[in-house]
C-alpha cells in the first residue's frame, strides 16, 4: 500500500484535538478511516497531520438525556445497530445502520464519519434529518448547534469550518402517533451503495397527519428535504393516505419531483426519479404502519 | 529488509529514529515519566498528544495472536502491511487493498475488521487475532477444520478472510441461522464462487464449536 506520508497525533481529549486541528493547517481527523484510508491510498487526497479521534473519551457512547437521544460521533454502524437504546427509543436508525456496508466495515465505521465525508448516498443521513436531529459541533472558540438539515452544503461539503469537529447527534425521541421508515434501493442486496433512498417520517393524532418529513439521498448534490411532498400530506386524514390512494402516488410523485439526480454507473437520473417516487410510497405507507397513538 | 528492521522484536532496542519521546516512554509503561516528556516536546506544537512522526520509524507495541510485539512502525503502514511484511504472518492476504474484499479480514478486540483499511498504529493497545492465530499448537482449529471437511476453498486466496469473518461470526452469535451467516458474510468475496460451501462450512464450525463446548 503507497500512502502519502503524514504525523500522526493520539490525543486523549477533545480539547487536545482541537488544538492539534488549530495548529495543523492542514489536519484532517480521522475516525474509522473506511472513507480517510480509501481516498488516501487513491491519493485522492493527502495530509501533513492525521489526528486519531479513537483514544478520546466519551465520543463513542450512546446516551438519554430527558427526551433526547445522544449518539457520540464516534458511534460506529454496529454500535447503532446492537444498542439497546435506539432499538428502544428509535429503532428505525438502528434499520438505515444495518443496510451500511458489510459486517467489516460496519464494526469500524462512524456516523459522525458518515455525516462528515456527506456523501449524498451516505445512509445514516436521511434518517436523521428526517427524524429531527440536530449536530453538536464543537471549535477552540466554543460551541454550536445545527440542525442536520443544514448541515450539508453540497457534494462532499458540510457545514464545518476549519478547526471543528462534530461531537455528537441529538435525537428527539420521536414522541407517541411517530411513525419513520427508511428505504434504499441498491444493486444488490450486500455492500450496497444507494441508487435512491428515502426516510419518511410522519406525526399522526386523531387520525389527522400533523407533521411529516421525507427526505432523498442520493439522488441530489446532498440528502435532501422535499417540501412539497410534506406540503401535501400535513393537516390531511391519514385515510387519504392508503396505499394505492391517489394522494399517495401524489406524495411519491412530489418527493420525485424534488429531486436532482445525475446519470452514473448506478443508474439513469431518470430511473432514479422514478425509483424515489417509489421508495417515497413505501416509506411512507411503513411509516404510517408504525404509528401507534 | 523489512525483516531486518523488526527482527529482533522482541528486545527493546534503541528506539526508531523519529520516536517521540512521549510515544517511546508511554509504551515503556512509565506514566510519570511520560508526564514530564510532555511537556519538554510542548515545543513541538502538540501539547500532550502523542505523536508519531511521518516518514519515519516509531516503536509501536501490538498485541498478536496472544504475544505481545515490539515493532517499528510508520504511521501510514497498514495493519495488514505490518502484519505480513513485518511479522511474517502472511496468511492475512491483501486483494482489494480498500475495504471491499475481505482478503485481509483479520479480529480487532475479537470482531472482524478488514486490515488493508486499518492503520497499524490505530491497533495498537487492542487484540489483533489472524488466521495463523487460529491453530492449536499443530492442530487447525475448529473454522479451519470445518473449511477443510467441507471442501469450502478453490484457489484459497480468500479463504483465511472467510475463516476470519466466520470466526467473528461464532464469537459473537454461536448458532447462527443460514440467514446471519450469508448477511455477516456478505464482506467477502470469493473469486472462485465457493460460496455454498463456505456457508456450509460456518455450519459445521458452528457444530464442531458447539460440541467441544464453545471452547477457542
Ligand atoms: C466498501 C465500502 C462500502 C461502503 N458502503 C457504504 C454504504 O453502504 N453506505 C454508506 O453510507 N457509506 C458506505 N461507505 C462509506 C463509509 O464507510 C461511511 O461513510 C462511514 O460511515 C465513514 O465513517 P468513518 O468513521 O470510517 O469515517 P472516516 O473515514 O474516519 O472519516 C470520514 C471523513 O469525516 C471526517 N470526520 C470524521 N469524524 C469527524 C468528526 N467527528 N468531526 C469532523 N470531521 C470528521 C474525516 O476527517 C474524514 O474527512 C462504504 C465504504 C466502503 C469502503
Ligand atoms: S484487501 Fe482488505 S478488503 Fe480487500
Ligand atoms: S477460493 Fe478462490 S477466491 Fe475464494
Amino acid at each position: 500500500m503507497y500512502v502519502s506520508d503524514f504525523r500522526y497525533h493520539r490525543p486523549e481529549t477533545l480539547d487536545e484535538a482541537l488544538r492539534l486541528l488549530e495548529a495543523s493547517p492542514d489536519g484532517v481527523l480521522l475516525a474509522g478511516g473506511t472513507d480517510l484510508l480509501v481516498d488516501l491510498k487513491q491519493g485522492k487526497r493527502s495530509h501533513q497531520d492525521v489526528i486519531s479521534l479513537t483514544r478520546i473519551q466519551n465520543l463513542n457512547a450512546i446516551s438519554v438525556e430527558q427526551d433526547r437521544l445522544l449518539i457520540g460521533t464516534a458511534v460506529t454502524h454496529n454500535q447503532l445497530i446492537h444498542s439497546p437504546l435506539i432499538r428502544a427509543h428509535c429503532r428505525v436508525i438502528a434499520e438505515a445502520a444495518e443496510t451500511i456496508a458489510t459486517e467489516q466495515i460496519r464494526n469500524t465505521a462512524t456516523v459522525g464519519g458518515n455525516l462528515c465525508t456527506a456523501a449524498s448516498c451516505a445512509d445514516t443521513a436521511p434518517i436523521l434529518i428526517a427524524l429531527g436531529a440536530e449536530i453538536e459541533i464543537v471549535s477552540r472558540q466554543g460551541q454550536r448547534t445545527l440542525r442536520l438539515a443544514d448541515f450539508f452544503v453540497d457534494h462532499r461539503k458540510t457545514a464545518l469550518e476549519t478547526g471543528e469537529i462534530l461531537r455528537r447527534i441529538i435525537v428527539p425521541i420521536p414522541p407517541q402517533g411517530t411513525g419513520a421508515a427508511y428505504q434504499k434501493f441498491g444493486l444488490r442486496q450486500a455492500a450496497n451503495i444507494a441508487v435512491a433512498s428515502v426516510a419518511a417520517m410522519v406525526r399522526v393524532a386523531d387520525g389527522m397527519c400533523e407533521d411529516a418529513c421525507f427526505v432523498m439521498g442520493a439522488v441530489a448534490p446532498t440528502p435532501r428535504v422535499s417540501a412539497g411532498a410534506a406540503g401535501l400530506v400535513v393537516g390531511r386524514p391519514i385515510s387519504q393516505l392508503s396505499e394505492g390512494s391517489p394522494l399517495w402516488k401524489q406524495v411519491g410523485r412530489a418527493v420525485a419531483d424534488d429531486a436532482e439526480p445525475i446519470d452514473d454507473i448506478r443508474g439513469s437520473g431518470e430511473f432514479r426519479r422514478e425509483i424515489t417516487a417509489t421508495l417515497a410510497r413505501r416509506a411512507l405507507t411503513m411509516a404510517l404502519g408504525r404509528v401507534r397513538e | 529488509m523489512a525483516r531486518d528492521r523488526n527482527d529482533h522484536t522482541d528486545e527493546p532496542g534503541e528506539g526508531g529514529r523519529g520516536l517521540s519521546r512521549r510515544g517511546f516512554l508511554t509504551s515503556m509503561g512509565t506514566g510519570a515519566l511520560s508526564v514530564a516528556a510532555a511537556t519538554q516536546v510542548s515545543a513541538e506544537a502538540v501539547p500532550q498528544a502523542e505523536v508519531l512522526a511521518a516518514e519515519e520509524l516509531s516503536k509501536v507495541k501490538l498485541r498478536v495472536n496472544g504475544h505481545d510485539r515490539e515493532l517499528l512502525v510508520e504511521p501510514r503502514w497498514s495493519l495488514a502491511y505490518v502484519l505480513r511484511d513485518e511479522l511474517g504472518l502472511t496468511g492475512t492476504k491483501v486483494s482489494c487493498d480498500r475495504g471491499e474484499c475481505g482478503a485481509c479480514t483479520v479480529l480487532i478486540n475479537g470482531v472482524p475488521r478488514y486490515a488493508c483499511i486499518t492503520l497499524a498504529v490505530e491497533a495498537e493497545g487492542a487484540e489483533v487475532t489472524t488466521v495463523e492465530g487460529l491453530m492449536e499448537g499443530e492442530e487447525l482449529g475448529t473454522v479451519q477444520q470445518a473449511f477443510l471437511e467441507r471442501d469450502a476453498f478453490q484457489c484459497g486466496y480468500c479463504t483465511s478472510g472467510q475463516i476470519m469473518a466466520v470466526e467473528g461470526l461464532l464469537r459473537a452469535n454461536p448458532n447462527p441461522s443460514i440467514e446471519e451467516i450469508r448477511r455477516h458474510m456478505a464482506g467477502n468475496l470469493c473469486r472462485c464462487g465457493t460460496y455454498p460451501h463456505i456457508f456450509m462450512a460456518a455450519q459445521r464450525a458452528s457444530e464442531l464449536k458447539g460440541s467441544s463446548g464453545g471452547a477457542s
